[in-house]
């Protein structure tokens, strides 16, 4: 199947998935494009035959860098961006594959799929984990939590 | 300024976010932001994903006792919009832009907020299911299998809410839906190439995806109970559609049909 298809494909389910996720129209848009461009990106990486790990990183570091970045011009919450944007890169592929593989009585693939799916959610909570050292808001938040709050009145 | 009225306000909108999916630190900080428009020199919030619990207190001399308070928050449901309002209000709220009197309306409003209608939830759960058929590389044929499949899901969905189905029953039978239908649709009627393809198209709509995004967050900021709770959340719903499909494949192994 060619890829701007499904690049094309990949903004609908973003979009859609939005509605399911009951964001505002005014979000959908964005949201959708991010997440038809993180889908683009991890494509990208898999044609440079990078593995599936490396190319999942990729677009989690694409897609929380740009909520960071659109969320600090919009003035809204990061994650009415990055839960919708990063959902068509979520392992909804290994969870079925690892059902397949139990009801089939094929448990080594099962394990095989169980530590591939495992492997894939690693990658994009590094992806999100690397952006947020680097959110200034959310290093602020961090200083600030290191002590306890007392306000001086 | 009336500190019981600013403390309930604090404690409704932090638990609308909270149930709209919103993550712990939000909550805390938002919480903390609005409390601490009042003369308590010591305020804290500490949220879970099942609760709130919020104390101010007082060091001067004959101060006002301290005020602490506990909210149980069972209802948990995805709504980003609630939570950018929400955030909006606070923000207008903490920078002296709008009275709390108008910040209570405002919030008030926005519970009773009218959201998507029915029919586009069940619009939007169709073109979920078929455009993540193609996004993994099905072809149209399957795309097709993957509307009919999605359209059968949303309904059940539809008429499952309406009767106020447990939650994870209805992931379960979801599940049972999408596979059944789509081993119809594949197998009997030879719709499509990939039967895989189309129950990960049909069952992307039950995923999901804002508690895992959500626990991951949560962790990184060092919320562990919250983040280890909604990773178990993720956990068991995802059990449970991978259980539902199973079911509906092994009922068709054991009619004696090749998986």
């Amino acid at each position: 199947m060619n890829l701007g298809l499904q690049v094309l494909a990949a903004f609908a389910a973003s979009y859609y998935a939005g509605i399911l996720f009951r964001s505002s129209k005014a979000q959908l848009f964005l949201a959708g494009l991010l997440g038809a461009g993180g889908w683009a990106v991890y494509l990208f990486a898999l044609s440079l035959s990078l593995s599936v790990f490396t190319s999942t990183f990729l677009a989690s570091v694409f897609i929380s860098a740009l909520s960071v970045i659109l969320s600090r011009i919009r003035k809204t919450p990061v994650t009415a961006f990055q839960v919708i944007a990063i959902f068509p890169i979520v392992p909804g592929i290994g969870m079925y594959n690892i059902s397949y593989s139990v009801v089939t009585s094929d448990y080594p693939a099962a394990i095989t799929y169980f530590f591939s799916t495992m492997q894939t959610a690693a990658a994009i909570a590094l992806g999100i984990l690397i952006v947020n050292a680097f959110n200034p808001a959310a290093i602020t938040l961090r200083l600030n939590r290191l002590q306890h709050p007392k306000i001086d009145k | 300024m009336n500190h019981k009225k600013l403390f309930q306000f604090a404690l409704d909108l932090g638990e609308l976010m909270l149930s709209s999916g919103a993550e712990t630190f939000r909550v805390e900080d938002t919480m903390f932001r609005i409390l601490s428009k009042s003369n308590y020199q010591y305020v804290e919030a500490f949220v879970t994903p099942t609760g709130i619990f919020t104390t101010m207190s007082s060091s001067t001399e004959n101060s006002e006792l301290p005020l602490s308070y506990i909210r149980r928050v069972s209802m948990r449901t995805n709504n980003m919009n609630k939570i950018v309002e929400a955030n909006q209000i606070s923000r207008l709220f903490c920078s002296d832009q709008i009275s709390l009197e108008e910040a209570v309306q405002a919030l008030e409003t926005l519970k009773h907020q009218k959201e998507y209608p029915d029919w586009q939830i069940i619009l939007a759960t169709t073109v979920t299911a078929s455009a993540f058929t193609l996004m993994f590389g099905g072809n149209l044929y399957d795309a097709m299998a993957a509307v009919i499949a999605g359209f059968c899901l949303a309904l059940a969905n539809y008429f499952l809410d309406k009767t106020k189905t447990s939650k994870f029953f209805q992931l379960l039978l979801g599940g049972f839906i999408v596979g059944f239908i789509s081993i119809f649709l594949n197998r009997f009627l030879h719709i499509g190439d990939n039967m895989d393809l189309i129950i990960i198209g049909g069952i992307m709509p039950l995923v999901p995806g804002v508690a895992i995004t959500t626990g991951i967050r949560d962790i990184i900021n060092g919320d562990l109970v919250s983040g280890v709770s909604r990773a178990a959340d993720a956990f068991i719903i995802a059990a449970l559609i991978a259980t539902g499909v199973g079911f509906a494949l092994k009922l068709y192994h054991l009619a004696g049909g090749l998986l």
